[in-house]
């Protein structure tokens, strides 16, 4: 009978620690700074606050929103030094209905956008630019924005795609390849016009 | 600008190596070294005016005001002066002639920097550098009850640099920055000073060591040197839409400044 309170002690000791282990397991994935990009959500996005949420966009407004997902929201939102793990290494804008003359049905459209990284009030960088440049990376899991641009090309002389008084019914195809080989797409459609 | 403060403190150096040898030299009569620290405040402005047929018009190149302390130091002929702070850094050194005349040398450079980095809002640039380099000749007149006013006519050299970064966008996609500059190179500019010495505690405290003093400096000049930039690129860094450089030798410069120093 010598050994009895020695066994109570060990069982409480086990049951507690099962008990503790038990209300831990939720807290056993550490949140560190570094996130990885597990999904990512395509958006038509427009800040002409007349025409959001309708599906006729003015040509000089529209924009593509790229919403990433991390099961590591934490670390995008309240880190100090947030590190995403995964970088994007491809992008690719293909248009599936014929851009007037500009482009014919399933080619690449990379040209008429560029990428704007995040909320600051700075010059846009090239799809090309930002891959390289930029590491693929944007500001902020919600910032990032494609932009379309309404014109042929950037530098030099440049014709206007949707003119005035033009309305031109679009449908992309946007794929992102990151690194890790997580590959997202979809396909966005809309209408876009010009009101100038 | 390292340079600047190097050379500006061998001045101040030397000065002071100066007067002491001066002191050593009367042997015997020891003319006491006064060291006082000051403060100050300086408001000071440069302007660029386009004088056309029916209209003046006035850019204003740089605009900063300076708060600063230091120490100045009084021997029997040689007052010197310099003075550090927020924006500027001024040295100064004043030789007394006979007949209360005085000549006077003064090195003086103003910096404003705005560099507004906050995220989310903008990254806009405005920076001014600016330096003066002056010799002046006057007269002390002074009153029965310690105030006392002087007067000079100066002329010496200014330069000026101030440059200006500002991006735009609107609900529109299209995005455009502006890089203004404006480059006032070593130009001849005259004009006269005037100092009201006062001793704004002496109703109140008996013997205060509390002195002040304020100037108030014109200069001008009816030509410059202007070399002006304006660049504004579209969508992309490096995509420059719209460039112009021009160079302005013809049109007037004014230089105001106002300057209140506290002594103790």
């Amino acid at each position: 009978m010598k050994s009895y309170p020695v066994l109570l002690h060990l069982l409480i000791v086990v049951l507690i620690q099962h008990l503790l282990l038990g209300c831990q397991h939720q807290d056993d994935e550490i949140q560190n700074q570094s996130f990885i990009v597990t999904d990512a959500i395509l958006q038509n996005f427009t800040e002409d606050y007349n025409y959001i949420n309708k599906n006729i966009i003015p040509a000089n407004s529209y924009k593509i929103a790229v919403n990433l997902a991390t099961y590591n929201s934490y670390a995008q939102s309240y880190g100090i030094n947030p590190i995403q793990q995964n970088k994007i290494v491809e992008i690719s804008i293909k248009t599936l209905l014929d851009l007037k003359d500009f482009a014919k049905k399933g080619e690449t459209v990379n040209d008429y956008f560029l990428v704007e990284k995040g909320n600051r009030r700075e010059l846009y960088q090239t799809i090309e630019a930002f891959l390289v440049q930029e590491d693929g990376k944007f500001e902020n899991l919600n910032s990032g924005k494609f932009v379309f641009t309404n014109q042929d090309k950037i530098v030099g002389k440049y014709n206007t795609l949707i003119q005035k008084n033009d309305t031109l019914p679009v449908k992309f195809f946007v794929r992102l390849l990151f690194d890790d080989g997580l590959e997202v797409s979809d396909t966005l459609s809309t209408i876009l016009f010009s009101n100038q | 600008m390292k340079k600047t403060i190097i050379i500006w403190t061998i001045i101040f150096g030397f000065q002071f190596v100066y007067s002491q040898s001066e002191t050593d030299s009367l042997n015997g009569q020891t003319q006491k070294i006064k060291w006082k620290f000051l403060a100050l405040l300086e408001l000071s402005t440069v302007d660029f005016i386009q004088d056309n047929s029916n209209e003046t018009r006035v850019n204003y190149i740089s605009d900063a005001s300076s708060l600063r302390i230091g120490g100045s130091l009084r021997s029997e002929k040689i007052f010197s002066e310099f003075n550090f702070g927020i924006g500027g850094i001024e040295t100064k050194i004043k030789y007394d002639l006979p007949k209360n005349k005085f000549l006077q040398i003064s090195f003086k450079t103003l910096r404003y920097d705005d560099l507004d980095d906050t995220p989310y809002y903008d990254n806009d640039i405005n920076k001014i550098r600016f330096n003066e380099y002056l010799g002046s000749f006057g007269v002390d007149i002074p009153f029965k009850n310690g105030k006392s006013i002087a007067l000079n006519v100066s002329s010496g050299v200014i330069s000026s640099n101030k440059y200006q970064s500002n991006e735009y966008d609107n609900y529109q996609n299209k995005k455009i920055k502006i890089k203004q500059s404006a480059k006032l190179n070593a130009t001849a500019i005259y004009g006269m000073g005037f100092r009201y010495d006062f001793n704004p505690l002496n109703l109140y405290f008996f013997n205060s060591q509390l002195k002040c003093y304020f100037t108030f400096t014109y200069l001008f000049n009816n030509k410059s040197n202007f070399l002006r930039t304006v660049e504004v690129e579209e969508w992309i860094p490096d995509n420059l839409v719209y460039q112009e450089k021009t160079s302005d030798i013809n049109h007037k410069i004014r230089k105001l400044s106002f300057k209140l120093v506290a002594q103790w």
